[in-house]
């Protein structure tokens, strides 16, 4: 958990963000931050996944030009 | 809690993967809020790998349409699908997802912003939109759909509709987040589609969806869908009614009962659940808190003599809780909108409990000159039996002076 969840949040999200969400708790705010941090995550770990599977499928003339393009 | 809240919570937890309780604190702030919140957050997730992404659909060009389809199915995976789609070539993309399993383009749909891939589902054929529509309806994915509404083309709509039951319509418009799209695609449906969905309100006990549904198009149209509610069985309305006393909406039935063909809202005035008087009092006090006085009287005008006692008694326990002002300006309210024709009917309940008329009588005395002038010609214009009734009241209270004007017309004098 973030030790300033306002901060953490303006720093994860542009603007324009609704002036009430900071009307919100830190505790509730910091629970926000989490869920976000969280969907980052999972995001950055599929997308890691995916592009290791998807140069196992590729034939090998293409799987060096691939790799090139999604692993600079 | 509002319905509209409750709908954009649950949009941002599908987004974040994390159940809607979790985040139920969001609740407390107002819908475009939250909604604001989740297209910031929707942002924020394809720019944390935005760069990555681009290099997918920069790569996906390479490989045959049948490889990169296989690919998207068994390496990509929906979730990275849905993060790549709004950056293909569009052509591409058209033609990788009529490739694709449908089961599979349902899962990517789930997981897509469709703000990014506008033109892809705009140049999808109809055909393949209603194939995912009926996986998607069969998976209870409403959020998903609604969210798809306003990019979706007329053709796509209609033969979406040919293959979604009514009660998810209902279910799906909850979601919907095109306001001024929703005007349109209702005005879409066939007006059996638009009966059944009503009666799958009742059946499915999908009212608040309904009534919600009423607040978010316009005035006419709410008007229009009531009237066809109205040609329901009283079951089917029976079921409204409920949900709105049981709900606390009546702010939001009152205005579509203004909007409604003269038949359609005495046919609704005509309900009986809607002549309960713990509905009427709720009705009353919906009108006082949002100022719906010109929604609430065509209707009590129509109610039957019993139940617009009920009105009435109520409106007047409303306003003898009211400051001298804001009392002022409801009765003046009242004048402009004509009570002429209610008059005799409120006088004649007045008439029927001494402590009733005490009690109008009082208020009457405290609306002052002004407004008392603009109350001459409508006691004048009672006749003589019950000007002769209230007077004997108006002299018994000795609020001869208090009332001015109005004493002598009850009295039966000419103006002076």
């Amino acid at each position: 958990m973030s030790a300033d969840p306002r901060a953490a949040l303006r720093a994860r999200l542009d603007e324009p963000l609704p002036e009430r969400l900071w009307s919100l708790p830190d505790a509730e705010l910091a629970d926000l931050d989490d869920a976000l941090t969280d969907a980052h995550r999972r995001q950055s770990a599929a997308l890691d996944r995916s592009i290791d599977q998807t140069l196992r499928f590729l034939p090998w003339p293409l799987r060096s030009i691939v790799r090139r393009i999604l692993l600079p | 809690m509002t319905l509209a809240g409750h709908a954009e919570v649950l949009k941002l937890a599908r987004l974040l993967e994390t159940p809607a309780e979790r985040l139920g604190y969001l609740e407390a702030l107002p819908p475009e809020d939250v909604r604001l919140l989740r297209e910031r957050a929707a942002d924020s997730l394809y720019a944390t790998d935005g760069h990555r992404f681009h290099r997918v659909a920069l790569a996906s060009r390479l490989p045959p349409v049948a490889l990169t389809t296989f690919i998207a199915e068994h390496a990509f995976g929906p979730l990275l699908c849905a993060r790549v789609a709004g950056l293909l070539d569009t052509r591409l993309a058209v033609e990788i997802a009529m490739r694709l399993p449908t089961p599979f383009v349902a899962d990517l749909a789930a997981l897509l912003d469709p703000r990014r891939a506008k033109d892809l589902i705009a140049a999808l054929p109809p055909h393949r939109i209603a194939e995912v529509a009926a996986e998607l309806t069969v998976r209870e994915e409403y959020i998903a759909m609604g969210r798809f509404v306003g990019f979706m083309t007329d053709a796509a709509i209609e033969a979406a509709f040919g293959v979604i039951d009514d009660a998810s319509l209902l279910r799906i418009s909850y979601f919907v987040e095109a306001k001024d799209h929703l005007d349109h695609v209702v005005g879409l449906l066939a007006e059996d589609r638009v009966r059944g969905a009503i009666r799958a309100a009742t059946a499915a006990d999908l009212w608040p969806q309904a009534l919600d549904l009423l607040t978010r198009v316009s005035p006419g149209r709410a008007g229009s869908l009531a009237d066809l509610a109205a040609l329901e069985d009283d079951d089917v309305l029976d079921g409204m009614v409920a949900t709105a006393q049981r709900d606390g909406l009546w702010d939001a039935v009152l205005p579509v009962t203004r909007q409604m063909s003269p038949a359609g809202r005495s046919r609704f005035a005509s309900l009986t659940s809607l002549h309960d008087p713990e509905a009427l009092r709720a009705i009353v006090r919906a009108a006082a808190a949002d100022d719906l006085w010109h929604d609430l009287l065509p209707l009590a005008g129509l109610l039957p003599r019993g139940a617009r006692g009920v009105v009435w008694s109520e409106i007047l326990a409303v306003a003898g809780e009211l400051p001298v002002g804001r009392l002022r300006t409801m009765a003046a309210e009242a004048l402009d909108l004509g009570v002429e024709a209610m008059i005799l009917d409120l006088v004649d309940h007045l008439l029927r409990s001494s402590g009733l008329l005490t009690r109008g009588l009082r208020l009457v005395a405290g609306l002052g000159p002004v407004l008392q002038e603009r109350l001459v010609p409508l006691a004048a214009g009672l006749p003589e039996d019950r000007r002769a009734a209230v007077l004997h009241r108006v002299r018994a209270l000795r609020l001869v002076r208090r009332l001015g004007p109005l004493t002598d017309a009850l009295a039966g004098s000419p103006p002076a």
